[in-house]
């Protein structure tokens, strides 16, 4: 039987790093959150308003990006590949991060690859400014913004996942917020 | 030129996908240069497309479509891109199209 099915996680510290991982991401999601409901009064930005941020506006968007990137790595650097060990599924030497990533879906570690994919290129591209397209600008927080709660998601489902395959040390009040 | 035919034909044909077949496509920077090791795949559109949250949207799926691919995973890709909805020509575009490769 296999850790996905109710196995035992291997025991060599993996275990450990894991929850760490998992309970860093709490921390990000926990501010992510909280940050979100703050910006809702912005959103939508459109080309006028993405011009007239102030710097309260810009620290609080600095702060969402800031999280976003950090959840974002912490899931994908550590968490994911932290969960495809503990849950013992077997992979060929070769096997590329597109079929992990697809396993991970399967197992429901990962709500959706295919999201997945998107939020890795949102990540790779926070640093990006359309200083010369105010249009672009505003769709660009536009769709930052909206994808936050997908990113939510994602750790809540590797986080449901670890508790799933008997992660030690996760209890009730380590779970994501909603 | 450090891209092999099968990258070029995998960009080209996910730009055509993914902006549309009225857009262009250059490749630019150190990639074109043979003394050179490592580095950023440079890439330059121009498009039509006036939809700013189209415009977002494609340029996300245009990377992840690549990074799906074995040609291009783990590669950096620094896409720049030129649309109506750009008030002004920066240098950088004048760069890409002067110095660059169309494919």
């Amino acid at each position: 039987m296999s850790a996905a099915q109710g196995g035992a996680l291997p025991a060599d510290g993996a275990a450990a790093k894991l929850s760490a991982a998992l309970a860093e991401c709490q921390l990000h999601s926990s501010v992510l959150t909280a940050a979100l409901q703050e910006v809702q009064c912005l959103l939508p930005f459109d080309a006028a308003s993405a011009q007239a941020i102030d710097a309260g506006q810009r620290r609080l968007l600095d702060q969402i990006a800031y999280r976003f990137g950090k959840l974002q790595d912490s899931l994908g650097e550590k968490v994911l590949p932290g969960l495809l060990v503990a849950a013992q599924e077997p992979f060929a030497p070769e096997a590329t991060f597109i079929e992990k990533l697809q396993r991970l879906e399967r197992l429901g570690a990962v709500a959706s690859a295919a999201d997945w994919k998107l939020l890795r290129e949102l990540r790779n591209a926070l640093a990006h400014d359309y200083p010369d397209a105010p249009a672009l600008q505003a769709a660009w927080l536009n769709r930052l913004m909206t994808s936050v709660p997908v990113l939510l998601n994602m750790a809540r489902s590797a986080h449901e996942f670890a508790r799933r395959i008997g992660l030690n040390g996760l209890n009730e009040q380590d779970r994501p917020v909603a | 030129m450090r891209l092999s035919p099968a990258q070029l034909d995998l960009l080209r044909r996910t730009a055509l996908r993914r902006f549309g077949a009225n857009s262009a496509l250059w490749l630019f920077g150190s990639r074109l240069r043979d003394d050179l090791r490592g580095g950023d795949i440079d890439v330059y559109i121009e498009t039509p497309e006036c939809n700013a949250d189209q415009l977002i949207d494609s340029r996300l799926r245009f990377l992840a479509d690549l990074h799906d691919t074995p040609e291009f995973e783990g590669e950096r890709i620094d896409v720049v891109i030129k649309s109506p909805l750009h008030q002004e020509e920066l240098a950088v575009h004048r760069v890409a199209r002067a110095q660059g490769v169309r494919l």
